[in-house]
């Protein structure tokens, strides 16, 4: 199995925050914490364009080249996760990522940050499987259930992919060749969506006359 | 006297030899993370437990990597609607 990733399609997204939703629910993730959000860009304007941000469980991931405790780990799924016991909320991760992935709850008066929050892919964290510590300090952990991240899995127009990076890529570029090519002409398009590897048929990766 | 033409041509040449080295640039080169070698507690395999009490999907059992994949990749292809409505 290849990395896990997430994928966000501009063209579908219709900012209904359905994701967000969805992951607050599934993990009871606390008030001031969002670890995902919709980012629209010229909003209000015609044509403007919406997609769904957490964290991307970077292949380098800066996070953890930053954090001082080296509390974080990647696991062979290719999920970045990290562990709570160690975090000490300094907040070095969230400067460092990209994407504002990082989140810190509120832990007390004069804007006391709490330990690091994120996007775990579902995937809990370095506690036993289905265990309530597990859930208490990470979240449900769908991966190990056979599932996939609960903000796809809900998402509506299905314009959030998530899962084995592969198949998100055939499903990306089937959809992309259906519908006439539209989202194609993002610079590097190409490399990144190549020829199949093995995720949609083969037959429906080619365009319609 | 200093000879300067063999000098300069020295240091020219080291110049453009020093453009050819080239550090590997691969990932986890410079940092390597791997599974249980962080600071914290080693990491179970999402495979490893087995579907919850609660899950629905009992097709695979704990320790079964190939069921589990199997089971995820099913999963996934739900995301491509135009696997189920064709």
């Amino acid at each position: 199995m290849a990395r896990m990733k997430f994928l966000c399609d501009a063209e579908r997204c219709i900012e209904c925050n359905g994701c967000v939703t969805a992951c607050k629910q599934e993990h009871e993730v606390p008030w001031g914490v969002n670890r995902r959000r919709v980012v629209t860009i010229n909003d209000g304007v015609p044509g403007e364009k919406s997609i769904s941000v957490a964290c991307m469980h970077c292949s380098d991931a800066p996070c953890m080249a930053v954090c001082p405790v080296d509390c974080f780990y990647k696991t062979d799924e290719g999920v970045v996760l990290h562990d709570k016991d160690l975090c000490i909320g300094c907040g070095y991760c969230f400067y460092a990522c990209p994407f504002g992935a990082p989140q810190f709850p509120q832990a007390g008066a004069f804007g006391l940050r709490g330990k690091m929050d994120k996007c775990t892919f579902c995937a809990g964290g370095p506690e036993k499987d289905h265990s309530a510590e597990e859930w208490q300090k990470y979240g449900r952990n769908r991966l190990a259930e056979g599932k996939l991240p609960a903000c796809a899995e809900m998402c509506s127009t299905k314009a959030l992919l998530g899962g084995d990076g592969d198949i998100v890529a055939d499903i990306y570029r089937t959809r992309v060749l259906k519908r006439g090519g539209k989202g194609s002409e993002a610079y590097g398009w190409g490399s990144a969506y190549g020829p199949p590897t093995g995720g949609a048929p083969a037959a429906a990766t080619a365009p319609k006359s | 006297m200093i000879h300067w033409k063999p000098l300069v041509g020295a240091t020219l040449g080291m110049m453009v030899l020093a453009g050819c080295g080239e550090s590997p640039q691969q990932l986890g080169q410079a940092t390597t993370y791997k599974q249980g070698k962080y600071q914290g507690k080693p990491d179970s395999r999402p495979y490893e437990s087995g579907p919850s009490s609660y899950s629905q999907d009992k097709s695979w059992q704990a320790g079964d990597k190939t069921g589990w994949e199997k089971a995820v990749k099913t999963r996934q292809q739900a995301q491509n609607e135009y696997n189920r409505a064709e």
